[in-house]
């Protein structure tokens, strides 16, 4: 047992080496707030049961020990726990929560997503705790908060190990022209139907004001958005695979081959060399000056209910907004988009699940941690409609406490709007994700054991070859051959014929 | 003359690590070196004492994670443990391998580096040089300074110059294209450009380190070889190649071979950011370690990062181990060990 300690810390001394330069040094200013530990465990918190939550924040806000005092104030009484608030620096948020998951350390609550610190790389190694017990005896509002069908996308082998974040679930990709430029050069959203649609009014803003009219940010992007085009993307690490979400017979194909791939790759290719998208993307800091300076006309995104609000509070433009995308897809990742977890090493899971409950149906301890306190960080701006805003003389930028990440920590449904606009668009989005189109394969989830060398091969060769085509560089037809190629000699065809077995296996325990 | 004896004393001033002035003493062995006899115990024994804190960081962050090299022979999972998880033999391996990309990956790593030691020795070794000269001058100080300067702006910061001077719309190089009335460049599109501007960097980066090295090498030559040679009508050229180069050789040749031993190391931020991790410009900026990166940033598997760790500080040691033979067979004297 003690030389497997040894070896714990060694492990961690070597991975620590590697990434150290990734881990900046703690300021000394968050150490009475970030490791709250020591500075938040005064007298009060006797017969109370510490429980720890991680997540990921745009810095550390300088008010995080008020929110959590206030948080405690009423968790304390209710359901006996000490809160303790750990924000992690998004940009290292994944290198630290692998690193200490990894070393196994002990902690009750994290933040997980199959984008960072993957979701299905810490059910893999089994660092998180099965949930289906403690989500019935500990958070029955919770658990009754979702269908059953959407709590079976966080199910891997059957067992659910993330706690769903209710927000958007399906990707309704969209576009966001600025309404100024609309109105001007006349563009009539209601008549566009798919991306080729913007064309006339893009060259006409082109022509007209002497911009790149379309917003994308370093290193490219194209109009080939799986969902779009109605594919369920399966798993956001292997980029070439999905399946048609209609598709009964549930079968992956390789996207690159698709005439929907083409279509777009020969869209997005047009678009670039007609001059509507920038052939040599700024780096995202720059380009989001860029379009706060007016130089761009359009966005194109998740268009999302209220999202016009989001943009304009963003960009400082009056937007339009319009999802083209029809059928919405619900899939397993739009649903598991964000989710908290609570870590196998925890010594109150159901404490901690207790919080949670807490977390996604209680809406001040909600609003108090994603918002912060009335008065002092917002204030009413309308009562009835549960519409806040910030007091006077402060912004989202110099605000003391403002983490702007209302999806990561619950329910989102709950949270209060932050402009009299967006009324209502909560309801609406839930109507988006109840009437989502449920891909085939929802709930199901690749498994990535068997294939993590033809993934690891595939993911250099996509970014290689069938980037340069998604982002309009090179012409499908010229460089589409040699990329299935190099695609399926890096293994693709043997990912695809694994992920189809996986899926037929999946059905056979999950008839429709 | 007496500029000359000022210069000697302060030449002795400046550590100089390994220096021609005792020659008998580069050809003790490396383990005659460490353990010595009794006597040079004794009398070393507070130098000794000093470097001891040296001696054990390198112990615990160079020694000790070698364990680690397990991790890149089994499927390694976090809550099995090191000696846990399953053993998986060289599977971890095969993802290097497994594509024609192994082999650009390699050749490019390899060539890079290439160009990289031979530049950066050439250029560091004229900087040295000229730098001896102008010693004396009140400016010395503050040429080295601007040398040395660049080798603190991390390569983040560096990848913004660059995209500054060499990005399509407004680029600071493809602007004075367009005053010259030639055709613009497109550089984050053209890969075979890179390789120059890759070195170029590198060579801002580095330059000024190396050449202080080689400037202590050359202050700790007896200013009396330099003296008796003026007597004997040597010119300044002659002095710098039958004097400086000559006494410097070991220097370069040991710094060489340590440089060998990296050479399976690209570095990391100039290759990933300078060329803004470009798909277009891979085919000559992709290395190692930036596929390595790429292919394994999805997966975060630990075990395969492991085995490509393994491979590169494995075929260093090879080739470590075979320069130095090399050099052994050439002439003992300047071989490491």
């Amino acid at each position: 047992m003690n030389r497997h300690r040894v070896l714990c810390v060694l492990s961690v001394l070597l991975v620590a080496s590697m990434i150290l330069t990734a881990c900046p040094a703690p300021a000394p200013a968050d150490s009475s707030s970030g490791d709250g530990q020591q500075a938040a465990a005064p007298s009060p918190t006797e017969g109370l049961v510490n429980i720890t939550y991680s997540y990921g924040s745009r810095g550390i806000p300088a008010d995080l020990q008020k929110v959590e005092d206030a948080m405690n104030e009423v968790l304390h009484e209710k359901i006996g726990v000490h809160l303790t608030l750990e924000p992690i620096d998004f940009g290292a948020f994944n290198d630290k929560m692998q690193l200490r998951l990894s070393a196994g350390e002990e902690c009750d609550i994290i933040f997980t997503a199959p984008w960072i610190n993957s979701y299905a790389n810490n059910v893999a190694n089994g660092v998180l705790a099965p949930l289906d017990d403690l989500l019935l005896n500990h958070a029955p509002g919770l658990w009754g908060s979702m269908p059953a069908t959407t709590w079976d996308a966080a199910r891997v082998n059957g067992v659910i190990y993330g706690v769903i974040n209710q927000q958007i679930f399906p990707k309704p990709w969209g576009v966001h022209p600025r309404k100024d430029l609309a109105e001007k050069y006349g563009l009539d959203l209601d008549a566009v139907s798919k991306w080729e649609d913007m064309e006339p009014w893009l060259a006409d803003v082109r022509d007209g004001e002497g911009i790149t009219p379309v917003f994308v940010a370093a290193p490219g992007r194209g109009l080939f958005l799986s969902q779009y085009y109605g594919f369920d993307p399966l798993d956001d690490g292997i980029a070439f695979l999905g399946m048609k979400a209609d598709d009964e017979t549930l079968t992956a194909v390789n996207m690159v081959e698709t005439v929907e791939f083409q279509m777009a790759a020969d869209s997005t290719k047009r678009w670039v060399d007609e001059g509507y998208m920038p052939l040599e993307p700024l780096p995202n800091d720059e380009a989001r000056s860029a379009f706060r300076a007016g130089q761009y006309a359009m966005g194109y995104h998740v268009e999302k209910p209220g999202n016009d609000v989001e943009a304009q509070n963003a960009y400082g433009f009056e937007f339009l907004s319009k999802s083209l995308t029809v059928p919405l897809i619900l899939d397993t990742a739009g649903a598991t988009a964000t989710m908290n977890a609570i870590c196998a090493t925890s010594k109150n899971p159901g404490k901690a699940m207790e919080v949670l409950e807490e977390f996604n149906t209680n809406a001040y301890i909600y609003n108090l941690l994603s918002r912060g306190i009335e008065g002092v960080h917002w204030v009413w701006e309308d009562e009835a409609n549960q519409v806040m805003r910030f007091p006077d003389g402060v912004d989202g930028n110099t605000s003391t406490y403002n983490p702007n990440t209302d999806w990561m920590f619950g329910n989102q449904f709950n949270a209060y709007y932050r402009d009299a606009k967006q009324v209502g668009a909560w309801e609406a989005t839930k109507k988006m994700n109840d009437t989502a189109f449920p891909s085939e394969a929802l709930g199901f989830v690749v498994d990535r054991e068997p294939i993590k060398t033809e993934i690891a091969q595939t993911s250099a060769v996509y970014n290689e070859l069938v980037l340069p085509i998604q982002y309009g560089w090179v012409a499908y037809a010229d460089g589409a051959a040699e990329a299935i190629e190099k695609l399926n000699e890096a293994g693709a065809q043997t990912i695809i014929n694994e992920v189809n077995r996986q899926l037929q296996e999946w059905r056979a325990k999950n008839p429709r | 003359m007496i500029n000359d004896k000022q210069l000697g004393r302060q030449a002795s001033t400046p550590p100089s690590p390994r220096q021609a002035q005792k020659p008998a003493s580069a050809t003790v062995r490396v383990i005659h070196r460490l353990f010595g006899n009794q006597r040079e115990l004794t009398t070393n024994l507070s130098l000794l004492s000093m470097s001891l804190p040296g001696i054990i960081l390198l112990f615990i962050f160079a020694y000790l994670p070698m364990l680690g090299i397990v991790i890149a022979f089994k499927d390694y999972r976090f809550n099995l443990g090191i000696l846990g998880s399953e053993w998986v033999g060289l599977e971890n391996f095969r993802f290097l391998f497994g594509t024609d990309a192994a082999f650009r990956i390699t050749r490019n790593t390899l060539l890079m580096n290439v160009l990289f030691i031979s530049t950066t020795t050439a250029c560091a070794l004229v900087v040295a040089i000229l730098m001896n000269e102008a010693y004396r001058s009140r400016m010395s100080k503050y040429y080295q300074t601007m040398l040395f300067f660049p080798y603190f702006i991390s390569w983040v910061i560096v990848s913004y110059f660059v995209f500054a001077f060499l990005n399509g719309q407004t680029g600071l190089i493809n602007r004075w294209i367009d005053a010259l009335e030639l055709d613009r460049i497109a550089w984050y599109r053209s890969p075979q450009y890179w390789p120059a501007i890759l070195v170029f960097a590198n060579l801002w980066n580095g330059i000024g380190f190396s050449s202080i090295i080689y400037l202590a090498g050359i202050l700790g030559i007896s200013p009396e070889l330099f003296e008796a040679a003026k007597i004997d009508g040597a010119g300044k050229l002659q002095q710098i190649r039958f004097i400086t180069l000559p006494m410097l050789y070991p220097m370069i040749i040991i710094l060489t071979l340590l440089a060998i031993g990296r050479i399976f190391h690209a570095d990391f931020g100039l290759f990933f950011f300078l060329p803004r991790d470009n798909p277009l410009l891979y085919s000559t900026t992709d290395v190692i370690d930036t596929f390595v990166y790429r292919s394994l940033v999805e997966l975060g598997e630990i075990s395969m990062a492991a085995a490509a760790g393994f491979y590169q500080s494995f075929v260093g040691f090879l080739l470590v181990v075979g320069a130095n033979w090399v050099v052994r067979r050439v002439n003992e004297d300047y071989a490491l060990y």
